[in-house]
């Protein structure tokens, strides 16, 4: 039983990465592909300093990893905000592929072997593993994570952010910072995905370069795609179904040999299946319809 | 030093077929095609198959090659992309799709092949001597081929109908189809192009070397360094990506000097990443799809 517990707990992990990439591409209208980039970062740091730390304490280094890998995104957001649409997309792709680099060949951080150190999270009495108390711990910081990206979502902030990926010019002409807008969103979101790497790292107490590298990066964009580049339920959908794929076909008793490369196929088929029959993702509609309850008043309703 | 600056001239000829056919992608049709990974790596399957499997010599199995490497690229023009590239879809949407057929081939050599390394020819490659320089036959083909291949991308572009077409495809997609442009045949061709041109280095780096499922990811994400590098703002630019790929090999052999060859992949996406920032908006000009 376990074993499950363990399957819906990754689902949750990769449910809260997943929304915060929804945020800064689905809402924001940023394409990144270093998502994975700050997975990693929060990973790594949480792994570094939980050595430091005493096990009552452990809460600590999830909360420093997150602000470490925020500070990595801003940085990184400084250089390739500055950019727009392709440009910022080709710079966080070299930014992925350096950092996969950089973690195969740094010896500090366990090279291509990665860290087996890490000690399982304790949170008062639970240990997170594979049990169904961590399993429940896990979800419901999804579960927050989720409210306060809906909120934020439908903040001013949001609706700000929302028009910026519409009409960026036009969000400028009235007054908005809104290199600053985007700079938050990336920093912020990059933080959420570090805290993601943080928990994972604590839920395997292994990590390398593997988990981190482009593979990961098509992961996020295949869950991102799967429910709904615009949805964070759509997110949290996709990342169910992907982390629950592997059970699936491994029922089929296809060789264990294959079973990563049929389930990387049936990824990319999974790509341009629901890019061409429903680009919105399955919870595409309804996410549309959950983000903007309420229309502004002055703004008609169009009949669809 | 001279060992080097060889192997990164002919690793950066290499590059010049791949960031051409990059270029050509973006400049004709708008799109990133990471795909051509998987072209470069079907290709070498191809050739294997036909040389180990089949028994057919290497000489009648290139050609074959060449002609599956276009063949894959226009299925997975009318397969994929046609779609799309008829619904005008954003840069996300057809890079999220390049990078899903990259996935998909490369996981079907996976199934088909294993991911272990496979040689096509066991014999010791032949060496010629000019001076002090040592080179392998096989490199001199390769930067020989890649000549051939520019004179041919020339005469093609400024003899025939169909490489105007391209070219008014590039400068003016809108006033091209105006004109009587079909850009249903533009693009078919162009995918054509580019896998037979991606197939040249593939076929030639497949003989001696290993070749696994991944073959093609290494040259793609150099040369799409080099296409990045390069900033072509009009025209095709085809020389330019062509210098930029030999000249960012000869600067990745070179920097073996300096650094471990485990870091040699930072090399030019650090480069990428100093010349988009430091020119700010350089790289290709964004473009309608």
């Amino acid at each position: 039983m376990d074993f499950y517990f363990g399957v819906f707990s990754f689902a949750a992990i990769y449910g809260i990465l997943a929304m915060s990439y929804t945020l800064v591409h689905g809402v924001g209208g940023m394409f990144t592909v270093a998502h994975a980039v700050f997975f990693g970062v929060g990973a790594y740091a949480a792994a570094l300093i939980s050595q430091l730390l005493p096990p009552g304490l452990m809460v600590l280094d999830i909360v420093a990893a997150a602000l470490v890998t925020g500070l990595v995104g801003a940085a990184i957001g400084l250089a390739a905000l500055k950019q727009r649409g392709q440009y910022m997309m080709l710079i966080t792709f070299s930014i992925q592929i350096i950092f996969s680099v950089f973690l195969i060949n740094t010896h500090a951080l366990g090279g291509e072997d990665g860290i087996s150190t890490i000690p399982p999270f304790r949170f008062g009495p639970w240990v997170l593993g594979g049990s169904l108390a961590s399993m429940i711990l896990l979800w419901v910081l999804a579960g927050l994570t989720f409210a306060f990206f809906s909120y934020l979502t439908r903040s001013d902030f949001g609706r700000t952010v929302r028009a910026i990926r519409e009409d960026e010019l036009a969000v400028e002409a009235v007054g908005v910072n809104v290199f600053r807008m985007k700079w938050l969103v990336f920093s912020l979101t990059a933080g959420v995905a570090g805290f993601a790497g943080a928990l994972f790292a604590h839920v395997t107490q292994y990590i390398s370069p593997n988990s981190f590298n482009f593979d990961a990066a098509i992961l996020i964009v295949t869950i991102s795609v799967l429910g709904g580049q615009f949805s964070y339920i759509g997110a949290v959908v996709g990342s169910l179904i992907v982390m629950w794929l592997p059970i699936l076909v491994g029922y089929l008793g296809i060789p264990g040999s294959q079973v990563a490369a049929i389930i990387q196929l049936i990824f990319g088929c999974t790509i341009i299946v629901m890019l061409y029959l429903r680009p919105a993702g399955i919870i595409g509609e309804a996410a549309v319809r959950y983000a903007d309850p309420k229309p502004a008043p002055d703004v008609p309703q169009v009949r669809q | 030093m001279l060992s080097l600056a060889t192997f990164g001239a002919v690793w950066g000829a290499s590059i010049a077929f791949v960031a051409v056919a990059l270029g050509l992608s973006w400049r004709v049709l708008g799109i990133l095609d990471f795909g051509l990974a998987a072209v470069y790596a079907v290709v070498a399957y191809v050739q294997y198959t036909i040389v180990r499997d089949l028994g057919i010599a290497v000489w009648l199995a290139a050609p074959l090659a060449l002609i599956g490497g276009i063949g894959l690229q226009l299925v997975i023009y009318r397969v994929v992309y046609a779609h799309f590239l008829r619904a005008r879809q954003s840069l996300a949407t057809v890079v999220l799709l390049s990078l899903a057929v990259l996935y998909v081939c490369q996981n079907i050599l996976v199934l088909c092949f294993g991911s272990a390394g496979q040689v096509i020819l066991t014999t010791p490659p032949l060496r010629l001597q000019f001076g002090p320089l040592s080179m392998l036959a096989i490199d001199v083909a390769t930067v020989v081929s890649l000549l051939v291949v520019l004179g041919l991308l020339y005469l093609l572009f400024v003899r025939t109908r169909l490489g105007l077409a391209m070219r008014g495809m590039a400068v003016n997609p809108e006033l091209a189809r105006t004109l009587g442009v079909s850009p249903e045949r533009v693009r078919a061709m162009t995918f054509c192009l580019t896998g037979a041109i991606v197939a040249v280095p593939a076929i030639i780096g497949s003989l001696y070397d290993p070749i696994t499922p991944t073959i093609g990811f290494n040259p793609i994400l150099f040369a799409f360094a080099a296409f990045v590098i390069a900033s072509v703002r009009s025209g095709l630019g085809i020389p330019q990506y062509a210098l930029c790929g030999v000249a960012l090999g000869l600067v990745t052999g070179l920097s073996l000097l300096f650094i471990p060859s485990q870091w040699q992949l930072a090399v030019p996406f650090a480069a990428m990443v100093v010349v988009t920032i430091v020119r700010r908006n350089a790289g290709p000009v964004q473009r309608a799809v």
